[in-house]
């Protein structure tokens, strides 16, 4: 038993319409940066965070208002936020321009860390192991990821400006010397295999970047 | 089972998590665009608009509910603040900004909720327990104006005024608007009231005129000025009175034949001028042009004729006039004609224009406002006019209630208090209700550049105690007693801010679903305009 599409002559014509189905992969931003469990979740840090991060969201969205840009019907693919439209029907999706700030400020600061250690590492001063220490701020980004690079990663691999890419490879770059340099000076099995690991994943890591 | 197409084409459907969620941000952005605004430290905002004709394409505005008519919006949950901050002005006229970003603050600590988990039906009960409790006690806490109604009016009038432009000379309008509303005797028909804009001078130089003024002048050498007036009020052309019919020809076979047209043509407009002057009126106002023959005619009838009064303007002339407008001049007995006193000449600024006093309707006025440029004259039009709204409004029910953010933290602490009497997860639903009208003094606080914490807080302890009439002193900053200081508001413009606030509210939560109609296809509109 076959079934006819639905093939209606009046869609086929050249219309404006636009798919406003939500989109099954959307993001979630607010539960990306801090997500809540059910009421008892009081967490007054991650509430904060939310909160301000929708205020920043209105505040912009009233502040292209006024400008005399439009707020449309229509969502964004990536995240579901509502889209401006100005005079010259340019669109844009505030929520993911808010979302790639806040995270690009956090993907500079790794980068700076590493230069940090990297010059330690030279200096002959004993670092500490793989996992960088995260700065408090960085807490925020609750992603599992397991090296501080991937962080980077994820946050970059968004299609962003070019200098986010080149600091992001800057920085795995250094890890990468880092490691072959710990490499080579380890004799223990175990820390031979803790520096293969991060080799292998630092040269994925430049892999995805270069895409 | 073969599946079923539901929609219609082109119709598209959004469901449950971004159907909601998605809208909430969009109503916040509304609140937060005319937050600032709020308060008798609130700032103006100018728009720009697309057309640069009207007044220089710009625009100064406090009032909220012309800001949010100005900017384009396509989102549904956003259109429905707009819709319900224009219902506020068309109903009371005041209170508009107020009724917006209660609105959006009901929807943010909604949002807040939801993101725990809490159904919004939940929500929504919660909120109508709450919205019923602050509307109890908001009525407990009103006065009758009674005797003292004219006190009440100049408060409540500087009330209103104070976050406008027109706070500046705050005494001289809200003077003027009082006397204007006590001549309508309780009629509430704001439209004896005419408005007049004339640029140039300065604000206080406006006034109120206890005449009619109308910005048309008599026609060439009529009487300019005529007493105990018989007004006849027409609404019919007294250009050439030829067939108006388009695309109508008139073939003839003689230059002769031209002539006699014109003659026939001439002769008819004498007739209807005679017909016209059969009803012995002195002074003829047509709503459309008046051509020079019969203004010939009437100059040496000696009745003075005003062409092309307005359509609104007619209107406005025929109710205060007491006349009816006629369209054929066939009976002069049954013809209904207006009177007044006197009508003369005046000059304003460097403009003349028409007087009529002692009319009919005895409720008439007219306002002159100054102002030093064509934006300040919009604006003190529209300040002027809300203004009107709420005395309107106010004498039709004369209650009133603090202002100053007393009413809004007194109904804040009785929701607190009946809240913990509720059971359920409702009750958070209530307190949050009760956290979002105590935003609003804070919002006029931070306006002002105020410590908002420390003096909400201190508001909130005076009306705990029990001394409701506490809220906020501006010019001082601190708490203070402000029916003291004669900071009023009518019952009627809270009690509508609070229940429309709480009902737009309620329409956005209960929405999960939005289904789109799919446009009607339409040819292609290549009006010009």
């Amino acid at each position: 038993m076959v079934h006819k599409k639905f093939v209606n002559l009046t869609s086929t014509r050249e219309s404006t319409w636009i798919d406003r189905t939500p989109h099954p992969a959307a993001r979630n931003y607010l539960d990306e940066m801090a997500p809540i469990n059910g009421i008892r979740d009081d967490d007054a840090a991650s509430i904060r965070l939310r909160d301000s991060f929708r205020d920043e969201v209105s505040k912009r969205m009233g502040e292209l208002l006024l400008k005399g840009q439009t707020m449309l019907d229509e969502y964004c693919p990536t995240c579901s936020g509502i889209l401006m439209e100005d005079r010259a029907l340019v669109r844009r999706c505030v929520t993911c321009e808010l979302f790639r700030e806040k995270s690009s400020v956090i993907v500079g600061e790794v980068s700076l860390q590493d230069e940090d250690l990297n010059e330690a590492v030279n200096n002959k001063i004993p670092t500490p192991a793989a996992p960088v220490n995260k700065p408090a701020k960085k807490a925020v980004l609750q992603k599992s990821a397991p090296a501080k690079k991937k962080e980077a990663v994820p946050a970059a691999a968004e299609p962003s400006s070019s200098d986010t890419i080149e600091s992001a490879t800057t920085a795995v770059l250094q890890k990468l010397e880092w490691a072959t340099d710990r490499l080579n000076s380890t004799e223990e099995v175990a820390r031979v295999m803790d520096f293969l690991s991060v080799i292998q994943k630092s040269a994925e890591t430049l892999k995805a970047l270069r895409i | 089972m073969l599946p079923v197409q539901i929609l219609k084409d082109n119709a598209q459907e959004e469901r449950g998590e971004s159907a909601r969620l998605s809208s909430f941000v969009g109503a916040i952005a509304i609140g937060d665009l005319v937050k600032s605004t709020l308060g008798p430290k609130g700032m103006d905002k100018i728009l720009i608009s697309g057309n640069p004709e009207s007044a220089g394409g710009i625009k100064v505005t406090n009032d909220g509910a012309t800001i949010l008519k100005s900017i384009g919006v396509d989102n549904p949950a956003a259109k429905v603040l707009v819709d319900m901050s224009m219902t506020q002005d068309h109903e009371v006229g005041d209170g508009t900004t107020s009724v917006t970003v209660l609105a959006a603050e009901l929807l943010k600590e909604a949002e807040k909720l939801v993101n725990q988990r809490i159904h919004p039906q939940t929500i929504i009960s919660g909120y109508r327990r709450a919205l019923g409790i602050a509307q109890e006690s908001l009525k407990k806490s009103s006065i009758e104006s009674g005797d003292n109604i004219r006190d009440d009016l100049l408060k409540i009038a500087r009330t209103t005024l104070g976050s406008k432009i027109l706070s500046q000379h705050k005494e001289h309008f809200a003077q003027l608007a009082v006397d204007a509303v006590l001549r309508l005797k309780g009629s509430g028909n704001l439209d004896a009231i005419q408005i007049i804009k004339k640029l140039g001078g300065s604000m206080n130089e406006s006034y109120l005129d206890e005449g009619f003024l109308l910005e048309k002048l008599p026609g060439m050498f009529q009487p300019r000025r005529v007493e105990k007036a018989k007004i006849l009020i027409a609404n019919t052309p007294m250009d050439t009175d030829k067939v108006k019919v388009f695309g109508s020809r008139v073939r003839v076979d003689g230059v002769a034949k031209v002539a006699e047209l014109e003659a026939a043509e001439k002769l008819k407009m004498k007739e209807k001028v005679d017909k016209i002057l059969a009803h012995n009126c002195n002074v003829f106002i047509n709503r459309q042009l008046i051509y020079n023959y019969p203004e010939q005619l009437f100059a040496d009838a000696k009745v003075m004729a005003i062409e092309h009064a307005d359509f609104e303007g007619i209107e406005r002339l025929a109710l205060v006039l007491g006349g009816e407008i006629v369209s054929t001049f066939d009976s002069p007995q049954t013809a209904q004609f207006g009177s007044c006193d006197l009508i003369e000449e005046i000059m304003i600024g460097e403009d003349r224009l028409l007087r009529f006093s002692g009319v009919k309707l005895g409720e008439a006025c007219s306002v002159v406002l100054r102002g030093a440029t064509q934006q300040i004259l919009d604006e003190s039009e529209r300040s002027l006019h809300d203004a009107l709204c709420v005395l309107v409004t106010h004498v039709k029910e004369s209650k009133t209630v603090a202002g100053a953010g007393a009413s809004e933290i007194l109904m804040s602490s009785a929701i607190a208090v009946e809240a913990q009497k509720v059971a359920g997860k409702e009750a958070l639903a209530v307190e949050a209700f009760g956290r979002a009208l105590a935003q609003l003094p804070t919002i006029i606080c931070d306006n002002a550049g105020l410590d908002s914490a420390e003096l909400v807080t201190r508001l909130r302890a005076e009306h705990a105690n029990g001394r409701h009439n506490m809220g906020i002193d501006i010019e001082k900053g601190e708490v203070a007693d402000v029916t003291k200081l004669g900071v009023i508001e009518s019952y009627n413009v809270k009690l509508c801010m609070v229940s429309s606030a709480a009902e737009a509210t309620e329409q956005i939560l209960r929405v999960d679903d939005i289904i789109k109609a799919a446009p009607r296809a339409r040819a292609q509109d290549n009006r010009p305009c």
